[in-house]
């Protein structure tokens, strides 16, 4: 039976499907069989960070219409066998999703999958509960900046009030990934650090990604950034993705600017 | 940013923790409790209307891991 990883947010804008396509991409070459499905009716933007747009012909109301079987709408993703995608509905009309249908569409995943990856509505849209009701863990996205941060504790409040597992009374695991740091103003003590967003959050940190100049250029051509072994977004992601496979991953700090040279290699060998 | 300016001024990502604390302890209780408002207003009416009173304070404190809804009534003297 495979595991549902809803990847939520307070708002839009934090990196959501970047993250949600990057951590299915990673989990998949540590040889998870995993699926990433675009849950965000009406915007359909992971096709794109994927790379797949040209490829998608059927979505997920065709499959949970069952106009066709889930297989002819699961694109696959050339860089690894192990990952498949399923692309949200154009549809304006969010009232598409109902429980039920989400229900069994998500069975038919469980089934046959190992990683099934969500890539949810921000908290405030209709149809993030849907995202959120079958989930077994929520990864939630932030970035250290305060209204991403308030906004996400109302969406990690929803999770705790209106999923499943929540309402059989069971905890849902949530794990933090703070997303696009600036060491340099962390440094400077004009952004919060790792350590104060988890001071206030109170939740699990799975991963910090530093600000990068390839997460454009990898959204422009649609070649992800953990597939690019210069960058240091794509390496974060790459250690998120082995920590969910169940590697033990030491957290790298990347709130300290790169600068090199000795004085950083001596302080890796010693501390 | 000159040592001076260092002592002058808090960091801003400080502010920003100070901020979004009390913002999220507070949207965290009106999820918990949301009538908690509406609740204070009524127990007043009540209590107005059996008793002369001078003062009702109502206040919601965490002892342990429970909370705790505490309701103080200070009636006038010779009653």
């Amino acid at each position: 039976m495979g595991i549902i990883f809803s990847v939520i947010s307070g708002k839009g804008g934090v990196g959501k499907t970047t993250t949600s396509a990057n951590l299915a991409i990673g989990t998949a070459l540590h040889g998870k069989k995993t699926v990433v499905v675009d849950f965000d009716i009406g915007q359909r933007n992971l096709d794109m960070i994927l790379g797949l747009e040209n490829r998608v012909v059927y979505d997920i109301t065709h499959v949970m219409d069952e106009d066709v079987k889930l297989h002819q709408a699961l694109i696959p993703f050339k860089k690894s066998k192990n990952l498949s995608f399923l692309a949200a509905s154009q549809t304006k009309d969010k009232t598409v999703l109902s429980k039920e249908k989400v229900q069994k569409l998500l069975e038919q995943l469980k089934k046959e999958f190992d990683y099934i990856f969500i890539d949810a509505p921000a908290g405030i849209e209709s149809g993030f509960e849907h995202a959120v009701h079958f989930a077994d863990a929520v990864i939630v996205v932030v970035n250290p900046e305060v209204s991403s941060i308030r906004d996400s504790d109302r969406a990690i409040g929803i999770v705790d009030a209106k999923s499943k597992k929540a309402q059989e009374g069971k905890e849902v695991p949530k794990y933090l990934v703070i997303n696009r740091i600036n060491p340099e103003l962390v440094q400077k003590g004009e952004m919060l650090s790792s350590e104060d967003i988890l001071d206030i959050l109170e939740i699990d940190l799975i991963g910090k990604v530093p600000e990068d100049q390839y997460i454009i250029e990898a959204s422009n051509t649609g070649h992800p950034v953990i597939l690019n072994s210069e960058s240091e977004a794509g390496k974060a992601f790459d250690r998120i993705s082995r920590r969910l496979c169940g590697e033990d991953v030491a957290f790298e700090d990347v709130e300290t600017p790169k600068k090199g040279g000795l004085l950083k290699s001596l302080k890796k060998i010693f501390l | 940013m000159s040592l001076f300016d260092f002592f002058k001024k808090k960091k801003s990502a400080q502010k920003a923790k100070d901020r979004l604390s009390v913002a999220i302890a507070l949207d965290r209780d009106s999820n918990i409790y949301p009538h908690l408002d509406q609740m204070k207003q009524e127990i007043m009416e009540v209590v107005k209307k059996y008793s002369q009173i001078k003062d009702v304070s109502i206040t919601k404190d965490k002892v342990g891991d429970k909370d705790i809804l505490d309701i103080e009534i200070v009636l006038e003297e010779g009653r």
